[in-house]
């Protein structure tokens, strides 16, 4: 060998090894895997080098290689929902990294009024639901989504139309003339109602129940608060999101009649001279004959619903942004009726430098509603013969004869489709929000906001009817077209001012401080202009009429520019928590209202909650393993309600409506102008509702099994009630604060970790709630309250009763005992009359109340108390009407890895419901004939005055004679009693008006599968490969089955009453619907 | 620096705009509701306010259907069918011809219904008084028309319900004279006639001024007036038997004669008959001396106008009628 080749070698090798020595020093390459306490991989973890850039994500398998990375630094390990780690890179290449569960659910961030709190710091009763639950209920109205899902919190959707009112109650309710609906709140700005929100948009919806929560809202927080918060752009990748889904729907049912043959044996009963459908001996041809359904042809379409929705949201460190657009379309079951919704929101938050922050926010929506909105919706001058009345009751075939001599040639003259398609309504709504807020943080710790909002809306409704749908109109000039415009343009805009302080430690260790005082100012008004024509040539059609609307005659057009509702507050609260254990909240409030007269314009509202964290003190610690949270709270705060009409302070006059009747100098409408039909009352002032609370909040097993109790008493005084003033005084009511009611009840709530495996899991939520309102003073003596659902008939009449002591939703009436038989009656040559016995005295009381004929198979009420007569001290107790527990449950969970589902039900126990539409069509109301009944009065089960084998009534004078004469009287009663063996009901035709009886008052507990939803995550794998984040295909079933006693159509209704103190009746409501969705949920 | 600016300056205003006119920012009314003082001093207004104590007439209720059908069936031209007992028991409409319809829910309607015309009228009337354009002509014939539409209401109250309260003047807000007693109805006749006697001299004859028969005018507010003396000075069902009235059994005999122990019928002294009949008297003869009425000699005339809905301005043999409108029921 060469000693020059042995020096060159060497030379290289010491090279290379001074090489290799220079790029070990330089960095080296980490690799591993990022695992979850399964030991599933985690895909998407972020593993960064701590102070550099440098870093990678988790790939498929968990994944991450990062070179050059230097000996001594730390790698960050990080992902949503588990604790980051910070792990040393000493000499190690490879980690096997293993991330734990964040205890998150207590850090899961909650908000309340004027900020945002962590779950471990309240104080207060509040109830959540998140975007994932809400999504899963395809429905219109966001409200409706939210059934069942929080204790305390009742949700009843009045009927079935698109736009039906929902109407919420926390906590029962304190008011008893007053609407009790809660405060809505969409990201800090008030609102009238949250049906216009794409739920979509929503982050989450929480619910202020206790006064603690609610009190900063002071003069309108006494009924609760619901605050929604729309989702907000977030740092990171812009995410886009696209749903669609499409659907069916049907109705849930219908009202059983009788069929074409059964009516006319029914109508035989009220004539027997065979002139409307033939006679007697013929009438088994219409056995044949099919008979129009008009339930089914107004409601027993298949109607269709769509939604769609996009949004993009994203940012940076310094800007973040959220854009969505959702488009919700439904034809509804009813003829139409329709509803398409638009919305646009857009949020921007930005810094603009390092103190300030801004936040632009919109919310647009325009919505079109097309067709009746709900049983009562009418122009008649009576809502109890609305078409939606009349198509249970009308008649299912047309009469032979030609004379029509009608009792009242009014609409009912036209079949319920006919006035339906001569009907037409169509509301606009536009509305937009707009807020700005300004937050600026020159220190640590305190914040300064500022916020403006500003809301317009542009209501429109459009109505027109054709001659056929005017025979009984309020306008008058019936018989001919008719149209009614109205513009509603209202307005409202909101200033508030909040100075936030927090601190930490600053009276002993380890407390935490937080103070927060505002400033509040509100206003909204709105302006309606109504217009009015009438007389339009009888052959136009809608399309003409609103064409040219020139052709009609125009009644004074009527403008109203509204009182502005003006509210002026001051408020604060301090937070302070010991220890992370010891926590205290106490909030104040001062409102002033435009709504009061000076002196009475001014509420204070306080409030103070104490909570205790049980399972962070040290004598807990040894039973953490079993109990991961056990926190006592206890609050007692004052709220107010200023829920009134501000016109009610002093006596004013405007000017009559088109729909007020007139005289009429020389043939032409004089114009008048009027005071209202209530007192005035300049001391009217807030009603102030008090709770005290008190709750538990638990955790068991690390979080499998979490849930709240809480008992609360609230008490409402200074109740503004609708006094009744004696028809002497020339007015109808009178508001004043007199009064008080309370509402005790107890909540339960819990969510279980049932299984939460790899490839599967399990959770069961399950919530009740049980409600006791109570009136405790009721000044003036007890009133019967009515509900008037038909009119001025004395079934509707006089059927609540409110008095100290009781509570709302009492019914009164009679009991039904059966009919009267030949044992109770007997015939006197002329006529019936009750039996006498031996001493002379009668066996049986009369009729009483219940108008209509004397005679075997008349409607039998009872005697209560005894005395001969039946009237209204045989009143008795026959149920109440507000359903004391409430409540839901359901199960979700995921199996075999992609499919994810949902069962939902809710329930209401305990409640009774007045049945008004079984009680209109049982029996001969104001002697109207060729109306139907319904099907508990078929052949077989109600007793009859018709002789089967002529037809003839066996009751009147000439049939009871002859027999008699013929075969003797004993014979005669035999006889009638055979006809009628084995019938169980009344004759309907021996009615002409009666009372509120047991019989329509029934039990209205339910339990109902709410939603039944199943859904399918494609893998990944495939959904990367179409470039695609997640996508997710699901099916959902609504309202599918309702297990109840009722025998209505559906027992949660409650549509028809003329006042809020009389809820809970069922009657010409627009029935409910049910429908099979199915969609699809794309991210990118 | 220049940022802390801006944002103080920003607080500021938001500071600002709480502090500006605190007091009127809660003080709001709207402009389409009018206070009684606007009402009451302009002439359109008011003649509006009056035109709404006359709607209160067309209603079902009161002159519409109750009163001038309802309330008098059986008499001697008109009853209901009386072959089936329901129609005579029946708690409706049909029932009240037999005075046997203890449960008929509308009657309260016709009370407050009525009261509530009275009510309105006692707002016009003290709206009017207290105007400060009161003295105009045309604000005296509305005070006129008020007076005489409150004493016709309260006169069917009368002939219908007997002793009612007594209620001249608007209802209180603190509820003062919301909860008020019977008054023994010849008190309240008394006082009709003393408004009847100011609404003659304040009311123009009909056909002056562009008043037809539709409205209140002079030869109404007097022939109410001779009505109401004279029905207060015969004989009733009174109540409680009263000091220095006669009782119709001293005058005459047997059935005819019939006065019930409890419930006596009776009428005024002597010395008060005479004082009514003598008003009556002056009433009536104001109208017939005046010219302004006469009979149409042809009834086949008068009946045909009444058909054609055409007022009377020859004869004014009606003095007054209410117009109800030919398109509503």
């Amino acid at each position: 060998m060469d000693l020059a080749n042995l020096v060159r070698r060497a030379g290289a090798t010491l090279l290379l090894a001074m090489l290799c020595l220079v790029t070990f020093a330089q960095g080296k390459t980490v690799t591993g895997t990022v695992v979850d306490g399964t030991g599933e991989p985690l895909i998407g973890v972020s593993v960064l080098v701590k102070g550099t850039t440098a870093g990678a994500i988790t790939d498929f398998d968990g994944k991450f290689s990062i070179p050059n990375v230097k000996a001594g630094s730390t790698l960050v390990v990080s992902y949503i929902g588990y604790a980051t780690q910070e792990i040393k890179v000493d000499d190690q290449t490879t980690f096997n990294i293993t991330l734990a569960d964040d205890a998150q659910l207590l850090d899961e961030v909650v908000v309340i009024g004027y900020g945002t709190m962590s779950k471990r710091d309240l104080t207060g009763s509040i109830a959540s639901v998140d975007a994932e639950q809400l999504a899963a209920v395809p429905v219109n109205n966001v409200s409706e989504a939210l059934t069942g899902k929080m204790p305390g919190v009742s949700i009843t959707t009045t009927e079935g139309s698109p736009d039906a009112e929902v109407k919420i109650r926390v906590r029962g309710g304190g008011s008893l003339s007053q609407d009790n609906s809660p405060l809505y709140i969409v990201d800090g700005f008030p609102v009238s109602s949250i049906s216009d929100i794409a739920s979509a948009d929503i982050e989450s919806i929480d619910v202020l129940k206790d006064a603690s929560s609610t009190a900063i809202y002071g003069a309108k927080g006494a009924n609760g608060v619901i605050i929604i918060t729309t989702k907000s752009g977030h740092e990171g990748k812009p995410q886009v999101n696209f749903g669609a889904s499409f659907g069916i729907r049907k109705r849930v049912g219908e009202v059983g009649v009788l069929s074409p043959y059964e009516y006319v044996m029914y109508q035989q009963e009220l004539n027997q001279d065979g002139t409307n459908y033939g006679l007697y001996q013929d009438l088994d041809i219409w056995k044949s004959v099919e008979g129009t359904n008009y339930q089914e042809e107004l409601f027993g379409r298949t109607g269709n619903q769509q939604q769609y929705n996009v949004s993009v949201n994203g940012g940076t460190k310094e800007t973040k942004y959220a854009v969505s657009y959702s488009r919700n379309d439904e034809k509804s079951v009813m003829i139409g009726s329709g509803y398409a919704r638009n919305n646009i929101t857009v949020k921007l938050q930005t810094k603009l430098n390092k103190w300030l922050t801004l936040d632009l926010n919109d919310r647009f929506s325009y919505t079109e509603i097309d067709g009746l909105s709900g049983g009562a919706d009418t122009q008649e001058s009576s809502k109890a013969y609305s078409i939606v009345a009349r198509s249970t009751i009308y008649r299912p075939i047309t009469r032979l004869s030609e004379d029509f001599v009608d009792e009242d040639t009014g609409n009912t003259d036209f079949t319920p489709l006919e006035r339906i398609n001569a009907t037409y309504k169509k509301q606009t709504r536009l509305q937009n929000n707009a807020n700005a807020s300004l937050t600026w943080e020159p220190i640590e710790g305190l914040k300064f906001r500022s916020e403006y909002g500003y809301g317009w809306r542009y209501n429109n409704t459009d109505q027109v009817w054709e001659a056929k749908a005017t025979a009984n109109s309020k306008f008058g000039y019936s018989g001919q077209p008719q149209a009614y415009l109205t513009k509603r343009v209202q307005k409202e805009w909101r200033l508030a001012n909040t100075v936030t302080y927090d601190h930490k430690n600053l009276l002993a260790k380890q407390d935490k401080f937080n103070v927060m005082i505002g400033q509040e100012m509100t206003s909204s008004w709105y302006d309606d202009t109504n217009m009015t024509s009438v007389g339009f040539p009888t052959d136009n059609t809608v399309d003409q009429v609103l064409a040219s609307m020139g052709n009609g005659t125009a009644l004074p057009t009527e403008t109203y520019i509204g009182i502005k509702d003006n509210t002026s507050s001051f408020f604060g609260r301090i937070n302070y928590s010991l220890l992370d254990r010891y926590l205290l909240t106490a909030t104040v409030r001062a409102d002033g209202s435009s709504k009061f007269t000076d002196g009475n314009r001014w509420g204070v509202f306080p409030s103070v909650a104490l909570a205790w964290r049980i399972s962070e003190e040290s004598f807990m610690k040894k039973a953490s393993d079993w109990l991961s949270n056990l926190k006592l709270r206890l609050s007692f705060g004052t709220a107010g309600n200023n829920r009134i009409d501000a016109k009610y302070m002093y006596t004013t006059y405007s000017l009559g409506s088109t729909s007020d009747r007139t005289i009429y100098f020389g043939e032409s409408a004089a114009s008048m102008l009027q005071r209202g039909d209530m007192l005035s009352n300049p001391d009217l002032k807030w009603e102030t509702t008090i709770t005290r609370n008190i709750g538990i909040d638990f955790g068991f097993f690390n979080s499998r099994i979490t849930g709240s109790i809480d008992a609360y008493w609230n008490t409402t005084k200074d109740l503004l009630m609708r006094q009744t003033l004696p028809g002497a005084s020339g007015y109808s009511y009178q508001y004043q604060n007199v009064g008080q009611t309370s509402n005790r009840g107890i909540e339960f709530m819990t969510d279980i970790v049932i299984a939460d495996k790899n490839d599967w899991g399990l959770n069961f939520s399950f919530n009740i709630a049980y409600n006791r309102g109570k009136i405790d003073k009721y000044p003036g003596g007890a009133t019967w309250e009515s509900s008037r659902w038909s009119g001025s008939g004395v079934i509707s009449q006089e059927e609540f009763y409110l008095e100290e002591g009781g509570r709302l939703g009492e019914v009164y009436g009679y009991i039904y005992d059966g009919v009267y038989t030949t044992d109770d009656l007997q015939w006197n040559g002329t006529g019936w009359a009750i039996r006498t016995d031996a001493e002379g005295n009668p066996v049986t009381h009369g009729l009483g109340t219940v108008t209509g004929s004397l005679e075997p198979g008349s409607m039998k009420l009872k005697d209560v108390n005894n005395d001969g007569v039946i009237d209204a001290n045989d009143k008795v107790r026959l149920g109440n009407t507000i359903q004391p527990v409430i409540g839901g449950f359901g199960l979700n969970g995921r199996f075999l890895k992609n499919f994810d589902f949902t069962v939902f039900f809710n329930y209401q126990l305990g409640g009774q419901i007045i049945n008004g539409t079984k009680a209109a069509s049982s029996y001969y109301e104001g002697s109207r004939q060729h109306y139907n009944v319904n099907n508990n009065f078929t052949m077989a089960n109600r007793w009859s005055r018709v002789d089967p084998v002529t037809g003839e009534n066996m009751m009147n004078r000439n049939f009871a004679n002859d027999y008699i004469a013929a075969h003797g009287e004993q014979a005669y009663y035999d006889y009638i009693n055979g006809v009628n063996s084995g019938k169980s009901i009344y004759n309907p035709a021996t009615v002409t008006g009666r009372p509120l009886t047991s019989w329509d008052v029934e039990d209205a507990s339910f339990l109902r599968l709410q939603t039944v939803s199943i859904g399918y995550t494609l893998p990944k794998a495939w959904s990367q490969k179409m470039l695609m984040q997640n996508v997710r295909i699901y099916a959902t079933g609504y309202n599918l089955f309702c297990f109840t006693g009722y025998s209505g159509v559906d027992p949660e209704v409650d549509c028809c009453t003329s006042t809020p103190m009389t809820p809970g009746v069922d009657y010409a409501a627009y029935p409910k619907s049910f429908s099979i969705v199915g969609g699809i949920n794309v991210t990118f | 620096m220049k940022n802390i600016y801006k944002t103080w300056a920003l607080a500021g205003l938001a500071f600002a705009t709480t502090l500006t006119s605190c007091s009127d920012f809660l003080d709001q009314t709207s402009p389409s509701e009018m206070f009684p003082e606007t009402v009451y001093n302009t002439e359109g207004y008011t003649q509006q306010a009056l035109n709404k104590v006359y709607a209160g007439l067309v209603l079902d209720h009161t002159y519409g259907c109750r009163i001038p059908l309802n309330f008098s069936t059986n008499s001697d031209i008109e009853l209901v069918d009386a072959l089936t007992q329901e129609t005579t028991t029946a708690d409706s409409e049909r029932g009240l011809c037999s005075y046997n319809a203890p449960n008929w829910n509308r009657l309260a309607n016709n009370w407050s219904e009525m009261f509530e015309i009275i009510e309105n009228a006692n707002l016009v009337i003290e709206g009017i008084r207290g105007s400060e354009i009161r003295e105009n002509e045309n604000m005296r014939y509305y005070l006129g028309e008020a007076l005489t539409l409150r004493a016709m209401v309260y006169f069917d109250l009368i002939k219908h319900y007997g002793d009612v309260p007594m209620k001249m003047e608007s209802t209180k807000s603190d509820g003062s004279n919301l909860y008020l007693e019977k008054t023994d109805r010849d008190v309240i006749m008394d006082s009709l006639l003393v408004d009847l006697q100011e609404a003659a001299e304040l009311l123009p004859w009909v056909g002056e001024a562009g008043y037809t028969s539709e409205h209140c005018t002079k030869g109404f507010a007097y022939g109410l007036a001779a009505r109401i003396a004279l029905a207060e000075a015969g004989y009733a069902i009174r109540e409680t038997p009263k000091e220095g009235y006669v009782n119709l059994s001293e005058k005459r005999e047997g059935q005819l004669g019939y006065s019930d122990p409890t419930y006596p019928t009776m009428r005024p002294g002597d010395e008060k008959r005479r004082e009514l009949y003598e008003l009556a008297l002056n009433c009536l003869d104001a109208i017939i001396t005046s010219g302004r009425h006469q009979l149409n000699p042809s009834y086949e005339d008068e009946w045909y106008r009444i058909n054609q809905l055409t007022l009377d301005q020859t004869y004014y043999e009606n003095i007054f009628e209410v117009a109800h409108a030919e398109l509503f029921r």
